[in-house]
């Protein structure tokens, strides 16, 4: 996939990947396109897949026990994606994963991801980082959830918000600031 | 009387949540399959030939039905069944782990099977016969997820006096196979889940 180099290269920062190196990680990865709506993983299936964005937004929802979605993030051009826990552990998915527009990912299988550890000792470096930055960004999360206003919500997220995410229906990013789709248009209407 | 709000994902969830236990109950041996917990009582493998024969009636009214639906834009996501639909559907799927509201099957749905000279090999039939039917069902709810769903009514398997439309079917077969799903583990003494 050297097609597709900048991108992982990008992705998998600070590691200095170059196809000498590391062919065998570039030919890992495959293509795949989903069209608008469709379901990348439900809930209930194992994930197979760890990805990598090419072009189109991706929601991650669970249904609450009304059988509403709760969006839990997003996923766009450059980003990883993917039910991270389903794959690690291939554990049944809680989570539906969803093409909110037309996408084009690239992606690996657990078994491949697994041997790049042993392949190559540097992407333990790799891992440590985006777990931290994984953890750290969920924590962050969870602070804004629990002690910002609606409107504090609303405007911390407006001003780090990805070009991507500013297309797709409102009541996405409504439900993942935790707000009514009222209020968040309201909110929008405003600014 | 409340209203049933289906939802197309909710659905999708709890199909594969079925069919993660029949997996389960695919494990079971022939014997285990075919026994009767009493002398009245279904066995496992009569309540899932139950299920197929649930589903098999509902297959061509749906899609018939999809056939007269046209696509929109954006996705019907949420459904508000009709009062008598509704009323149906709520009787089916058991709360906490019991079946509720027992009632009669309808002569024509009663499983007839003579389970005592069930081979072995005849077993892998029931099991795909009702993971086709899940497969199918899926299919109709991503079609039906993309129309106007409540457009198009057909009578169910009691005839004129409850009328679904395809989002109420699939509710109506998952809510019965739920039922029938929580008898089998029952018969086959495994858990849910």
């Amino acid at each position: 996939m050297l097609k597709y180099a900048d991108i992982i290269n990008n992705a998998f920062r600070p590691l200095e990947l170059t196809p000498e190196t590391h062919l065998e990680f570039y030919e890992m990865w495959k293509e795949i396109e989903f069209g608008k709506n469709e379901f990348l993983t439900e809930a209930g299936k194992v994930e197979k897949r760890f990805y990598l964005v090419i072009e189109g937004v991706q929601v991650i929802y669970i249904l609450d026990l009304k059988g509403d979605k709760k969006v839990i993030g997003f996923s766009f051009d450059g980003s990883y994606s993917g039910v991270y826990d389903s794959y690690l552990y291939q554990r049944p998915s809680k989570y539906f994963l969803e093409a909110l527009t037309p996408s084009k990912l690239i992606y690996i299988s657990l078994e491949d991801y697994q041997s790049l550890f042993d392949r190559y000792p540097e992407f333990d470096r790799w891992g440590r980082i985006v777990h931290q930055q994984l953890l750290v960004g969920r924590v962050d999360r969870e602070i804004e959830i629990i002690t910002l206003s609606a409107k504090e919500r609303f405007d911390a997220f407006m001003e780090r918000c990805p070009a991507p995410l500013l297309n797709i229906p409102q009541k996405y990013l409504a439900s993942y600031l935790n707000m009514t789709p009222e209020t968040f248009s309201r909110m929008r209407a405003e600014k | 009387m409340g209203r049933v709000n289906i939802s197309a994902e909710n659905q999708i969830e709890r199909l594969n949540l079925l069919e993660a236990r029949m997996k389960k109950m695919e494990q079971k041996s022939l014997q285990e399959l075919i026994k009767r917990p009493g002398e009245k009582s279904w066995s496992a493998l009569e309540a899932i030939e139950h299920m197929n024969m649930g589903y098999i009636v509902y297959e061509p009214k749906i899609e018939t039905a999809l056939k007269q639906l046209s696509t929109s834009d954006p996705l019907t996501e949420s459904v508000r069944s009709t009062a008598i639909p509704s009323f149906l559907i709520k009787r089916f799927p058991p709360q906490k782990g019991k079946i509720r509201f027992k009632m009669k099957t309808m002569r024509s749905f009663q499983p007839v099977l003579e389970i005592n000279t069930i081979r072995e090999t005849e077993l892998a039939d029931y099991f795909e016969r009702f993971y086709r039917s899940l497969d199918k069902l899926k299919e109709f709810i991503l079609a039906y997820r993309q129309t106007k769903v409540e457009k198009v009514r057909f009578n169910s398997a009691i005839g004129a006096i409850v009328k679904f439309n395809v989002a109420e079917a699939v509710e109506f077969i998952l809510c019965h196979n739920e039922r029938h799903c929580l008898q089998a583990e029952k018969a086959l003494n495994i858990l849910e889940g």
